[in-house]
């Protein structure tokens, strides 16, 4: 089987809804990681546990509470949808915020750990040196969490593409909209298109296989330049 | 004439079920005042209050005519802004900024890090001076030890600092060289015309360096000495070291 819009349009919607999906915990799980791991706060392990649940939760019981979430009806879905006329139910959006879910712990705890492992003397030498706290944070903590942080994007990428359990629940299967590879593979194998399913799913691993390559790669390249 | 130093704090610290109180009240001389004691005596916790990087509970810090911080006003200057320099026990260099640029650091307030042409200039002029000109690409992680503090020195010193703090500057370093670094310690305060705070656990510091020595013993200065109440006969001559040292196991009981 050759490179048809059957491959091709869930192929371009993975990586869209994946990339999407990446960039929204980067900037939410870095920013997370950073406030977990300089700051004492009462409630704090809870929140880490919080932050770490959709590691271990079935990401169908993700799903069900992103529709009690966000669905017309939803605590925040219904206000959404009497402000702006739109749900986030069944859109390649919807799949973005659930590939979001499932891929956050994987950033969070690569950043933290990351960031506990960036000795405080650094920080403060830079403080005594004129910086100001965001100086700090942005030419000596994050360049000393960089590698931390990137190897947990790319897993968090890696696992977003996957994404099955929970985008299936709040965005369906609609070809074209919201039906990702992960899910296409399925449907595909429920109508009985054998070579179809092969495809998909020799497509699906040589993308998975060369982001994790890809990144060790560069966390190596790191390793030697710095 | 008043002090360049002055200090006048308290600090109550609990962790895991067991305290520490920190009580110290000194004031430094212009030179090299030494502050002797133990591991765990509040030495570095002391030093981390000056510098801005630990808030007292209460109390007074004032360096030359400057409030630092002063608990009853509401002062408390903020690190950056204190203008007192910090060499670190091993310098925390920035391992991932090679030795320009670790120099340079605290000019570069633009991002990404770039110099300007003056501060080019004055890098330039640090490394010079400071024997480091082969090295200016080099990463900490390739230095020597004695290149390391040298680096350190120079990006603390390229500020032109009010005040130098300095935590165990030469533990890092080979026994055989801490004589020689002693000595280019001296010879850069003066050149820099800056005072410092050296603390030590080191009675050898005390002897090469100190105008001025106060002992700490469980958060609180156990005695304060002056030059004079040191052993003149300089020069290492026999028995001077001894001296020093039986001075100050007194001090500390």
């Amino acid at each position: 089987m050759q490179f048809s819009p059957d491959v091709l349009v869930p192929l371009a919607l993975t990586l869209k809804v994946a990339g999407s999906a990446t960039l929204l915990v980067f900037i939410v799980g870095v920013a997370v990681a950073w406030i977990m791991a300089r700051h004492d706060f009462p409630g704090r392990e809870i929140v880490d546990a919080m932050m770490t649940l959709p590691l271990v939760m079935p990401p169908t019981v993700l799903g069900y509470y992103l529709i009690v979430l966000f669905g017309r009806r939803g605590w925040l879905g219904a206000w959404i949808y009497d402000t702006f006329g739109w749900t986030l139910m069944f859109t390649w959006q919807g799949a973005v915020v659930a590939a979001a879910v499932v891929a956050y712990p994987l950033v969070y705890k690569a950043a933290r750990a990351a960031f506990e492992g960036v000795s405080a003397k650094y920080e403060n030498a830079a403080r005594t040196l004129g910086a100001s706290e965001w100086r700090v944070f942005a030419q000596v903590t994050v360049p000393l969490a960089w590698r931390g942080i990137l190897a947990g994007t790319m897993l968090a990428f890696a696992r977003a593409m996957g994404e099955f359990g929970a985008t299936l629940m709040i965005a369906g299967s609609i070809p074209g909209k919201t039906q990702t590879l992960s899910i296409a593979v399925y449907e595909a194998v429920q109508s009985g298109k054998d070579s179809m399913a092969n495809f998909l799913v020799v497509v699906t691993s040589t993308v998975c296989i060369l982001i994790l390559a890809g990144s060790g790669k560069l966390l190596r390249a790191r390793q030697d330049g710095a | 004439m008043s002090a360049r130093l002055s200090v006048a704090i308290t600090k109550h610290l609990q962790s895991r079920g067991r305290s520490f109180v920190l009580d110290v009240t000194f004031d430094a001389p212009d030179e090299i005042l030494v502050i002797f004691g133990p591991s765990g005596s509040g030495k570095s916790l002391t030093l981390q209050c000056v510098a801005g990087l630990v808030r007292p509970d209460t109390g007074v810090i004032r360096a030359g005519d400057r409030s630092m911080f002063d608990a009853a006003a509401g002062v408390d200057v903020p690190a950056r802004y204190r203008r007192i320099g910090y060499l670190f026990q091993d310098y925390a260099l920035f391992p991932h900024l090679n030795v320009m640029q670790n120099i340079g650091f605290s000019f570069a307030q633009r991002w990404p890090a770039g110099l300007d042409e003056q501060a080019r200039a004055k890098v330039a002029s640090m490394l010079e001076l400071f024997e480091l000109e082969g090295l200016a690409r080099s990463y900490p992680g390739q230095l020597s030890g004695g290149q390391r503090q040298r680096v350190g020195l120079a990006r603390a010193l390229i500020r032109e600092p009010a005040l130098l703090l300095l935590d165990e500057p030469f533990n890092a370093l080979d026994p055989l060289l801490r004589d020689r670094m002693r000595r280019e310690l001296v010879e850069f305060g003066r050149r820099f015309a800056v005072p410092m705070v050296v603390i030590t656990h080191d009675p050898d510091d005390v002897g090469a360096l100190a105008h001025e020595v106060i002992v700490m013993k469980e958060g609180r200065v156990a005695k304060h000495l002056g030059v004079a109440d040191l052993p003149s006969a300089a020069d290492y001559a026999p028995g001077y070291r001894r001296a020093v040292r039986a001075i100050l196991e007194d001090a500390t009981g």
